[in-house]
């Protein structure tokens, strides 16, 4: 009787982080083991449940003490690399709606126009204050991007939740899901939100040197944008500058003739994932950021045969192509771990 | 003691179970369970929390491990500072019992304590 309720203990401790099971596993067995009468079978609902609370206190605050240093649990280190890349790219497309507004416009917060759907299935155009913050809110993310950077996580965490109730609001078509990137600030609202204890830290060493540059390109583009607005349309589409601005308007990665920017996106997607081959953690959270950057476009055009107009589809294809190559240097970069650690595991004695 | 460091009634019941000596996991509930009157039945689940908190705030440490009919064992201590915590936290909750009871004897719906022993 008590070896099956034993085996059914462990299976229930399964849930519980990895690491936490190995220093406490046994110990947690004995004390369920104690607790439990001659005749029970089955573990206790309520216990069942207080583990469950406890495996999430376990993923979602730093794992403790580990050799004096306070150590992020791999949840957290993810949930934080995740909020880091996915407010990057989100920082670059809000800045760059934000000068598409002022380059059409002229002015910031004057209305945009927005196609709305009437009830006998015609359209017309709409201006409200609500739609042009739809363009110029996201650039809001430039901001969020910076508190993480120097670990101001509590007030990023506002600011993201802000932006993600904002970005849920007013959705006329399910293209228009795509173009605002709901899926992508929902998911790095919600990294922002888990990202926890050790893991809420500041960026140090060299890795401020990228999260410098992605501030100073979506600040040096806007800086240009808005210094000669007239000049800037007109000027010639080949010069860096301009492919720059392309490359910052994830909208834009669908349309062939801006193809160039998913060749450049895919090789910075594909440096992050090599810079972090060490660990999974920058691998995986770089194709949690891709998939959610493309994945409603992609899944939209070729799954849901939702129509696009400004679409074609090369330039899915490519986006395609960018998240499974990214899934199969996350899944390399597992397997590789995984093989790592079997090699250092000491053999059980005797 | 600060109110933002007061301590939930579940914390405080497993640093008093601490006092008398060390106790393993399951021991810890059960003097849990012998203080409250049966009315906190801690969980494993929860126990465990609680103590991965308490020993990160060095309120308690790890005293011994031992084997017990082939199950792991370990033994957790109250250290100094987990004293500390509880002396004051103890002290505190004296303090706002004590207003509470005066309080009420003076609304009439407890009786003053009789002077000079039984009437």
């Amino acid at each position: 009787m008590s070896e099956i309720l034993e085996r059914r203990y462990r299976r229930l401790l399964r849930m519980l982080p990895k690491h936490y099971r190995q220093s406490r596993g046994e110990e947690l067995l004995g004390a369920l083991m104690e607790g439990a009468g001659e005749q029970r079978r089955w573990p206790e609902a309520r216990e069942a449940l207080s583990l469950a609370g406890l495996s999430a206190r376990t993923r979602f605050r730093a794992a403790g003490a580990d050799g004096g240093e306070h150590r992020a649990s791999r949840f957290g280190e993810t949930a934080r690399a995740i909020a880091f890349l996915g407010a990057a790219v989100l920082a670059l497309n809000g800045v760059n709606e934000a000068v598409m507004v002022k380059l059409y416009r002229h002015t910031l917060f004057t209305g945009w126009p927005e196609p709305h759907r009437r009830k006998d299935n015609t359209w017309e155009l709409r201006y409200s204050v609500l739609t042009t913050l739809h363009r110029e809110l996201p650039a809001l993310w430039l901001l969020i991007f910076a508190l993480v950077t120097v670990g101001w996580w509590s007030a990023a965490r506002l600011l993201a939740l802000g932006e993600l109730v904002f970005a849920a609001t007013d959705l006329d078509t399910k293209a228009d899901m795509a173009r605002e990137q709901l899926l992508l600030v929902a998911v790095t609202t919600l990294a922002v939100l888990l990202a926890r204890g050790a893991a809420a830290r500041r960026v140090r060493g060299g890795w401020l040197v990228p999260a410098g540059g992605v501030a100073a390109v979506a600040l040096g583009v806007f800086a240009l944008a808005l210094r000669d607005p007239r000049t800037w349309v007109n000027s010639n589409p080949h010069r860096l500058g301009q492919r720059v601005f392309h490359v910052l308007w994830v909208g834009n990665w669908m349309v062939p003739d801006t193809r160039v920017a998913l060749v450049l996106t895919s090789a910075v997607f594909l440096v992050v994932a090599v810079l972090g081959w060490r660990s999974p953690v920058w691998p995986l959270a770089t194709t949690v950021v891709a998939f959610a950057t493309f994945g409603s476009l992609v899944v939209g055009r070729f799954v849901m045969q939702w129509d696009y107009t400004d679409m074609r589809e090369g330039g899915a294809s490519g986006a395609a192509a960018v998240v499974g190559g990214l899934l199969a240097v996350t899944l390399l970069a597992l397997i590789r771990e995984r093989r790592t650690q079997r090699s250092v595991e000491p053999t059980p004695a005797g | 003691m600060s109110s933002s460091s007061s301590r939930t009634e579940q914390t405080f019941q497993i640093l008093t179970a601490l006092v008398d000596g060390p106790l393993h996991g399951y021991g810890i509930i059960q003097e849990v369970g012998r203080l409250s009157d049966g009315r906190t039945q801690l969980r494993v689940g929860t126990l465990y929390g609680a103590l991965d908190r308490l020993s990160g705030e060095g309120l308690l440490v790890l005293d011994r491990e031992e084997t017990v009919s082939g199950r792991l064992r370990r033994y957790y201590r109250l250290t100094d500072a987990g004293a500390r915590v509880l002396a004051e936290e103890a002290e505190r909750l004296s303090r706002q019992a004590s207003v509470a009871l005066e309080r009420l004897r003076r609304r009439g719906t407890i009786q003053r304590a009789p002077r000079g022993g039984m009437a």
